[in-house]
């Protein structure tokens, strides 16, 4: 009976999710209140179980980096790369193109990815403005390249964030593993960028010289704040790189880069504090709760146990397992947000782990056994860039849809689809070449 | 006393057809700061302020970045006005939200206004414009009323 009721609160909140009849915070909330209410989890569960509670390493890691790229923000920085790129480009739009596509990318890849794209959208559509030329490859590219850079770090992304959290996997395990991949596909990505829009960016000489008498300094705001914010990011993000070594979890780090820059930047924190996105945070709450109560039904391991036998993972070999993973989460990530799919899927991942592979003497030695690893990092790689299939795939889409329809350039639904889904499949086949040679072949 | 009493009988008028430069050309003549837009079958479709001129010759990614207006083009609104000479006036106008009737009293007129802080509102038959009142036509009833008194 609980069980079927835990399975029914899950299916309908999923289904809620993916309606968007109902905001998705406030479904993860009622869910999450039902499960405890019944007395599926109780709150001692919900809040402190190690397995079934709020992953608050999750929680922290996202609250530190909200305050670190809220004050950031302030300082124009975004926007002054920006036009120092494409004035770097000398105006040639091509070439902005790219540098723009590279510059998100990579902001994307250490900051995140909807801070990046509110930022960097304004910008863009000023500069196309300034070139007198249509916006639309620059925003497509953008928003693509925000959640293909996402993927190559344990920061760029909430997948990468929850699977790191729980497999107890390090900032540098990321760099080795599904950094190579996104320089593998953002090289291939912008080849297709250079197939579909090369030739379509043109502009007279007069109109590039307006972008090179741009003054790229009036952008920055406040030098000392810049060196300040950038001065602290540097720290978290060497922090991250030695967190490893040094037995800190990320959370901790973020948490105290946040602190000391909040601190040292005299910012109000109500003011900054109430910007971050607590719809979001208040979602993964949510959400972590009615995943929690499937796994204590026992619903993730009847899942489990159908990949068990639809893959037939051994402990030598899941290949199969691992390109399933993939494909799946690229095609569910499309459809429905990647937060509450990947949080169910790495219970069940885990739960395939401990049936299949020789248990170990802890906890870790079998969730980061060789043979399963290349199943999370396709689960990272499918569900990081499944987000580029679907105009609601990602936060970042919806975000630079959002701004461009509202500063005069609607991009339809249609229109995104037509140039994203061959683009997302395009990186998905290159992800199951990198998965295949790198854990498969050269191994 | 009704609106019909007080109400200009001739608000400016411009078609859903005309274009922006056909608006700047009238805008000399214009009687209160607001010019009313009428389709094929003269109902009133919109209303076109100096504002909503204005406003369509700044690019809409500066309300979301303010930050950007520091490294604009110098000539970058001689270029927007020569760029939207053939813009359509629905595109330029906001729709009409508020109007009265001729037979409404005077005091519809004026609460309309001070809530919804505008400065003029049409007066409407059967959809088609048939006067303005505006807080000028206000001032000067009162001036009446108050002679009369």
């Amino acid at each position: 009976m609980v069980f079927w009721i835990a399975t029914i609160i899950f299916i309908a909140s999923y289904g809620l999710i993916v309606s968007e009849k109902l905001d998705k915070t406030k479904v993860a909330l009622i869910g999450a209140g039902l499960m405890m209410i019944l007395k599926i989890v109780s709150q001692h569960d919900a809040f402190y179980n190690e397995k079934f509670a709020i992953d608050y390493n999750v929680i922290f890691l996202l609250i530190g980096m909200m305050i670190i790229v809220n004050i950031l923000s302030k300082t124009g920085l975004f926007q002054f790369l920006a036009v120092k790129s494409a004035k770097l480009a000398k105006g040639k739009p091509f070439l902005i193109l790219i540098f723009f596509t590279c510059i998100t990318a990579l902001l994307s890849a250490v900051l995140d990815n909807v801070t990046t794209v509110l930022l960097l959208v304004p910008v863009t559509l000023f500069i196309a403005d300034e070139l007198e030329l249509d916006p639309f490859p620059f925003l497509i590219s953008e928003v693509m390249a925000s959640n293909i850079g996402g993927t190559a770090t344990l920061i760029g992304d909430p997948p990468n964030i929850m699977i790191a959290s729980k497999v107890q996997l390090t900032f540098m395990d990321f760099i080795y593993h599904t950094a190579p991949a996104v320089l593998f596909i953002f090289g291939f990505f912008l080849l297709t960028i250079k197939l579909l829009f090369g030739r379509k960016l043109q502009v007279k000489e007069e109109v590039r010289q307006k972008i090179l008498a741009i003054d790229e300094f009036a952008l920055i705001k406040n030098y000392s704040l810049l060196k300040k914010s950038l001065s602290v990011l540097g720290m978290v993000i060497l922090g991250f790189i030695f967190h490893g070594i040094l037995h800190y979890e990320p959370a901790t780090i973020a948490i105290l880069g946040a602190a000391v820059l909040l601190i040292i930047s005299k910012e109000d924190p109500h003011h900054v504090l109430r910007e971050l996105e607590w719809p979001t945070l208040f979602f993964f709450m949510g959400l972590f709760i009615i995943v929690g109560g499937v796994i204590k039904v026992g619903l993730i391991s009847s899942l489990s146990e159908s990949m068990i036998s639809l893959t037939k993972p051994s402990a030598e070999n899941m290949f199969v397992t691992a390109i399933t993973t993939l494909w799946f989460s690229a095609i569910s990530s499309a459809v429905v947000d990647n937060i509450p799919f990947v949080a169910s899927m790495i219970p069940l991942v885990i739960d395939t782990a401990h049936a299949v592979l020789p248990s170990g003497t802890d906890f870790k030695s079998v969730v980061q056994h060789p043979t399963l690893m290349p199943v999370w990092w396709s689960l990272a790689l499918g569900a990081c860039l499944g987000g580029n299939g679907s105009p609601v795939g990602a936060s970042a889409n919806v975000i630079t849809l959002g701004l461009a329809a509202k500063a005069g350039y609607p991009i339809s639904f249609k229109k995104f689809i037509i140039y994203a889904v061959p683009i997302t499949i395009e990186t998905i086949i290159l992800s199951t070449i990198y998965i295949w040679l790198r854990y498969y072949i050269l191994h | 006393m009704k609106v019909r009493d007080i109400m200009d009988p001739s608000p400016d008028i411009m078609r859903t057809s005309d274009t922006f430069e056909h608006l700047i050309k009238i805008l000399n003549e214009v009687k209160y700061h607001v010019i009313f837009v009428v389709d094929v079958e003269d109902k009133l479709v919109g209303v076109v302020t100096e504002g909503d001129i204005i406003k369509v010759l700044i690019p809409k990614y500066i309300t979301v970045d303010a930050s950007l207006i520091s490294v604009m083009d110098v000539n970058y609104f001689e270029r927007k006005c020569k760029e939207c000479k053939d813009l359509s006036i629905t595109e330029i106008m906001s729709k009409t939200t508020f109007s009265v009737r001729e037979e409404d009293p005077i005091i519809k007129a004026a609460a309309f206004m001070v809530v919804n802080k505008i400065h003029t509102i049409p007066v409407i038959k059967d959809s088609k414009i048939v006067g303005i009142v505006s807080r000028l036509t206000l001032i000067k009833h009162i001036t009446k009323v108050l002679a009369e008194h």
